[in-house]
């Protein structure tokens, strides 16, 4: 039970002190001094509250005001910067309402709306590009982004076929004397040209592919061929070393001396 | 129980001056700290067993009340054990701060208290018996020492109390008997101590 003493009745000395105890606990009380500080502090701590909650409600109107500021400058900037808005748009915006809804042919929208669509953005003032999202690309180019993306390089109906290798690949042997590519063409086109090419005059006539005389006037022949089996010399060839032989295998053997007779 | 019934009597003006004292009524808030302030100084005065840090105690809490108002909900708890909560946390957060308590070594050397051969007035004989209560109590856990104090002292019911500490009223209730055990186990050491010493000093004197 509240309010009893937690010390046992029978234990006298130390009932005493518990009592003398609670004496003590209840006479105990807060010097007079004590509440003129405490009102002292309460109204410090007031003031400063009360500073605090200007300084908080100041600090959101700023905020509050800063925003409005801020939103209107960026407009302001926004519709006073070269180009502006409206000429930003221009290309796509009425074209936009124009444009031909998705389910049509897109050649009929690129024929009739190409050539239009290009001519304000390239009358466009150089200072400022123009935003563009990939849709109002594809209206401004007159093809949707699907087919755009889907085109391919190269059109074989346009005539533009595709790009050959440079090179093709040799059908001669090095021995054989090599054509230049551009000679091959030429001699295909004309090849009973009367007039030879001018590189041919500068060839030397001393050439081997001149004397072979087998090439045609429209295969100009190299001034040296690149290969003559015949011009290349019969070297030895490198000797073949075993390991049970202190000389090499491919070494040729000589005869040992003739006793004599 | 009647003080609880008082308690409960002037909660609505204890509101009322609350809300007076918030808005700036320095007056509300003398009236408020004049019910209070022996409550709150006693309360702490238990707790941390000196004097000066019930004083300081006692002026945070009321700052504290002033600042923090908002916080008080009327429907939770009443305003004084709103008062008493808070007193209970700043003298836990005080005697945390400053001092882990006194040791066993240190209520022994207290048993000299009893010891008062020299002066044999019984007003100093009462005060000495109190201050070496107070020690044994200072000794104790503070969640022991808190519900003694509180249901001991101040009268305060186990319902409050476990308002108070913020607990259920079967863990006020366990912890005010082991509380209760170990204060009379501290006291008989004490009073062992001193009677050892009656004993040593009297083998002492003749000489």
């Amino acid at each position: 039970m509240p309010g009893m003493t937690p010390i046992r009745p029978d234990d006298k000395h130390s009932a005493r002190a518990w009592a003398a105890f609670v004496a003590d606990d209840k006479a105990a009380a807060a010097p007079p001094s004590l509440e003129a500080r405490v009102l002292l502090a309460a109204h410090a701590a007031l003031a400063q509250q009360q500073r605090v909650d200007a300084e908080r409600v100041r600090r959101r109107w700023f905020a509050g005001i800063s925003a409005i500021a801020a939103s209107l400058l960026a407009a302001a900037a926004w519709s006073l910067a070269p180009g502006g808005m409206t000429a930003s748009r221009g290309p796509s915006a009425p074209r936009g309402a124009d444009a031909p809804p998705a389910g049509t042919a897109p050649e009929s929208s690129a024929a009739a709306a190409t050539p239009e669509s290009s001519a304000p953005a390239i009358d466009e003032p150089p200072g400022r590009p123009i935003p563009m999202t990939n849709i109002e690309a594809g209206r401004v180019l007159g093809t949707p982004p699907l087919r755009l993306a889907s085109r391919p390089l190269f059109d074989a109906l346009d005539g533009a076929g595709p790009v050959g290798a440079p090179g093709a690949l040799r059908a001669k042997s090095f021995g054989a004397p090599t054509v230049e590519p551009v000679a091959v063409a030429r001699s295909r086109a004309t090849p009973n040209a009367t007039a030879p090419p001018a590189h041919e005059a500068a060839t030397p006539a001393t050439s081997p592919g001149a004397l072979a005389g087998a090439a045609p006037e429209a295969w100009p022949l190299r001034a040296k061929p690149v290969f003559d089996p015949d011009a290349v010399d019969t070297a030895p060839p490198p000797p073949v070393y075993r390991l049970d032989q202190a000389t090499p295998a491919g070494a040729p053997r000589e005869d040992p001396p003739a006793p004599p007779k | 129980m009647s003080t609880l019934f008082a308690i409960r009597g002037a909660e609505p003006e204890d509101v009322t001056l609350l809300g007076d004292a918030t808005r700036g009524d320095l007056d509300a808030f003398a009236t408020l700290y004049r019910r209070h302030q022996q409550r709150v100084f006693r309360f702490a005065r238990a707790m941390t067993g000196s004097s000066d840090a019930a004083e300081d105690i006692t002026q945070e809490v009321f700052v504290v009340l002033l600042t923090d108002a908002g916080r008080f909900d009327p429907a939770r708890a009443a305003f004084t054990t709103y008062v008493y909560g808070i007193v209970r946390n700043l003298s836990r957060h005080r005697v945390r701060r400053e001092r882990p308590g006194p040791s066993v070594d240190d209520l022994l050397r207290d048993g000299r208290d009893f010891d008062s051969d020299d002066d044999p007035s019984k007003l100093v004989e009462g005060a000495q018996l109190a201050g070496a209560v107070r020690r044994a109590l200072i000794a104790l856990p503070s969640r022991y020492r808190e519900l003694i104090v509180l249901c001991d002292l101040h009268d305060l019911s186990y319902e409050e109390a476990a308002a108070v500490v913020g607990a259920s009223t079967g863990a006020v209730r366990s912890r005010l008997h082991k509380g209760r055990q170990l204060l009379r186990l501290r006291l008989a050491r004490v009073r062992e101590a001193h009677q050892a010493s009656g004993e040593f000093r009297q083998v002492r004197c003749p000489a």
